[in-house]
């Protein structure tokens, strides 16, 4: 802006020109930008009437923002999410570890059937567990019932 | 009388001027050049899934509906493979045998063309993933697409909860789209109208840092499971397939969650490499650009035939 005035004074008005359009050009920003939601990073503990779940996953789902994640849950009942999740409400829902991988010709192992997660624990539609995600670190528990 | 000077050469003032000028045109220049090889491609992709749309509608119009989705058993070809003579591969389509397999681990001649081989209208300019992805269900390497069919999306925006069920692999399968499992779709069975229901949609970028399209088997595979999907099928029975995706999750979604952690899941996420969004493919043939900001029960209705619910500028 200086120089621009200090152009326009001494009466060189290309050189004013030039300055202003530079000036314009710098100053002006962009806009947009990638903007990152603030997120939260999630972990926790699963247990049945008190006891930890060792064997199954827990899935979040967002019906609002469409968003998911889920992980393994480890010999004492504990998860943490591999990356931060946004912030919001989750439907949480526990399931039995994963099947194997689908092959032709292979017939689907027998279900397993774990007494420590209950069917209604299954779906997130019936569950009626819920997380509410803040910004910074979740700490969560989620005790089972039959 | 006096006769002026005349000054030979420029002054330091004018040289600086000059400089100036060229240094703030070469500015405002030098974005738009890096930007025109993403908007090129992103023209190309564009282009390509005109092609798809309107090689459904030629399909749509001989055989007055549009191809089955996915068909069982998973060995069968889905979308992708009859609409080949509408996309200038009729010498191919002539070639294959639609009651061999299809299976990337048992391609048997005639169908062992397809190993290794790229089609270019199913390749996004701006993926960086493998064209050809050759692994232990894919031995042959038959062709991953970058574009998937929608089968529908869920939690159903109407509220219905006959239209879909849970895959025993995690997940949910739905039949509310117009790519579905083992059912055909016609033009009038998209009452929400064709320009606001999406048929085809890009899947070319990978969940983290994995590849997880909807490539089991390689790209031209069926689905697992007979009949309609409604809330009573598949409810357990073994559902894995190929082809089409229930829409879930986001556009670009950065975390897998049940149904999009694998490439035979329900749900696989739709997703690409262009900055800020997808390509989708309307019924009525037309593209848009959607942004992966865009609200997602308004996505979920686009990706919805029958909804009737009021879809807002999108």
């Amino acid at each position: 802006m200086k120089l621009t005035l200090w152009a326009l004074r001494t009466g060189s008005s290309a050189l004013g020109m030039t300055a202003l359009i530079s000036a314009v050009t710098f100053l002006s920003g962009c806009g947009g930008g990638g903007t990152t939601s603030p997120s939260g990073t999630v972990s926790g503990i699963v247990t049945f009437l008190g006891k930890p779940v060792t064997e199954g996953e827990i899935n979040f789902f967002s019906p609002k923002q469409g968003i998911g994640a889920k992980i393994s849950l480890d010999s004492a009942g504990h998860f943490e999410l591999s990356a931060p999740i946004e912030v919001g409400d989750y439907k949480v829902s526990v399931t039995p570890p994963p099947l194997p991988d689908p092959s032709v010709g292979t017939p689907l192992p027998p279900k397993r059937e774990q007494a420590n997660i209950p069917p209604k624990y299954r779906s997130d539609a019936l569950s009626g567990l819920v997380a509410s995600i803040k910004a910074g670190t979740n700490e969560l528990s989620f005790d089972l019932k039959p | 009388m006096l006769v002026p000077r005349r000054r030979v050469g420029f002054t330091l003032i004018e040289l600086l001027v000059v400089i100036a000028i060229i240094a703030v045109l070469i500015a405002l220049l030098l974005p738009a050049v890096q930007q025109a090889r993403e908007a090129a491609r992103r023209s190309t992709c564009k282009n390509s899934l005109k092609q798809i749309g309107l090689a459904l509608h030629n399909y749509e119009e001989t055989s007055r509906c549009f191809p089955i989705g996915m068909q069982s058993g998973v060995s069968r070809p889905n979308w992708r493979v009859p609409i080949f003579p509408f996309i200038d591969q009729a010498p191919l389509y002539k070639k294959l045998d639609l009651g061999q397999s299809f299976l990337g681990t048992a391609l048997a001649a005639p169908n062992a063309v397809l190993s290794k081989l790229v089609l270019p209208i199913y390749n996004c300019p701006s993926s960086l993933l493998s064209d050809t992805p050759t692994d232990a269900n894919n031995t042959a390497g038959t062709m991953a697409p970058d574009y998937v069919g929608i089968m529908g999306a869920w939690p159903d925006p109407a509220g219905r909860t006959t239209v879909g069920s849970a895959s025993n692999y995690g997940g949910m399968y739905a039949s509310n789209g117009m790519l579905v499992g083992n059912e055909v779709r016609r033009l009038r069975d998209c009452v929400d109208g064709t320009s606001s229901t999406m048929i085809v949609a890009e899947q070319s970028a990978t969940v983290g840092n994995a590849d997880i399209r909807s490539r089991y088997y390689g790209g031209f595979t069926g689905i697992s499971f007979s009949g309609p999907i409604s809330n009573t099928n598949p409810a357990g029975a073994d559902s894995w397939s190929t082809g089409s995706t229930c829409v879930q999750y986001g556009i670009n979604a950065r975390t897998t969650a049940a149904g999009s952690d694998n490439t035979y899941d329900a749900n696989t996420v739709i997703n690409s490499y262009h900055p800020g969004g997808i390509h989708g493919l309307l019924t009525d043939g037309s593209i848009r650009f959607l942004n992966e900001k865009i609200d997602f029960l308004t996505l979920r209705k686009i990706c919805v035939r029958d909804d009737r619910q009021v879809i807002g500028e999108f």
